[in-house]
């Protein structure tokens, strides 16, 4: 039997999806309005769920502080009140990775996921994220899917 | 195949050890632990899960669900002091996840058919507990 907490967290953020190595034409073609410049926002909702032994005693499986300080300064901060580009994020150049990051929900979740998991009290375990992008658009991650490869762009988002 | 039906109770509690200071009550539970409790709008998603019978198209029916939950959760807790009414939390707290444990065994193996598949309670909008097998 597990039983697992789910906290709730929210913040505001930009994004656009656009690749730096398609031409304005494709890259319209296959983000339509996300591609629009200057990018656009969301309040994100994200949902984070750890499992971990029960404290007897406390009734607690983590201290409810000390998992919203984690997630404020280890994920919060970086993300609230931001436009989420790679460059702003700071992530590797294109020699390690092959195709440029683009800001979908579906990569900033896989972003947030390590930074969360690394900074957990030991013996809690991080089992799962959820991101809300809109009311429609949800998006979950429990760890461990790589990256897929392909060489046509155009065949993701298909 | 899981069906879950929601259900609502409103429940007072408060974190507090005995065993404790009062200072080191206050420090380990902070506003959980102020003196004559607080309280939530609890709600409860019982999650049931099986084989789809075909006669009745239905896992289980949806109305004896509703009386189990009822009558083994709802009417023990629904506008009780859960520390004090209930026996359910004797040496820890009524905390979201024990409060969801102590839902699971209530209600695991009480069902006529399918099985208890996940409990999920909300204590308020940015916060539940799941339990599953």
């Amino acid at each position: 039997m597990r039983v697992s907490l789910t906290r709730i967290y929210h913040f505001s953020a930009s994004h656009r999806l656009h690749s730096p190595k398609l031409d304005d034409a494709a890259n319209v073609a296959l983000f339509r309005e996300c591609n629009n410049q200057g990018g656009h926002g969301h309040n994100f909702y994200l949902w984070v769920t750890v499992t971990g032994p029960l404290d007897a005693k406390t009734g607690m499986i983590v201290d409810l502080p000390t998992l919203d300080r984690i997630v404020e300064e280890h994920a919060l901060k970086k993300v609230d009140h931001r436009f989420l580009t790679a460059e702003y994020l700071q992530l590797p150049d294109a020699a390690d990775h092959p195709e440029p990051w683009i800001s979908t929900s579906e990569n900033i979740i896989r972003l947030i996921y390590p930074w969360i998991a690394a900074a957990l009290p030991p013996g809690i375990e991080l089992v799962g994220l959820r991101l809300d992008e809109t009311a429609s658009n949800r998006f979950e991650y429990a760890g461990g899917q790589p990256m897929i490869e392909t060489s046509n762009p155009l065949e993701c988002a298909l | 195949m899981l069906i879950t039906r929601v259900f609502k109770f409103a429940a007072a509690h408060r974190y507090h050890d005995p065993a404790l200071s009062d200072e080191e009550n206050q420090r380990l539970f902070g506003a959980c632990n102020n003196p004559y409790g607080h309280g939530h709008n609890y709600t409860l998603e019982v999650s049931v899960g099986g084989e789809v019978d075909p006669r009745t198209g239905m896992i289980i029916n949806l109305k004896d669900l509703k009386t189990i939950v009822e009558t083994h959760v709802i009417a023990a807790y629904d506008h009780r002091f859960l520390n004090y009414e209930v026996d359910d939390f004797q040496g820890t707290q009524p905390t979201t996840e024990q409060i969801a444990l102590a839902i699971w065994r209530r209600l695991d193996g009480k069902f006529p058919s399918g099985y208890l598949a996940r409990i999920r309670l909300w204590e308020n909008d940015e916060l539940f507990a799941d339990v599953t097998a």
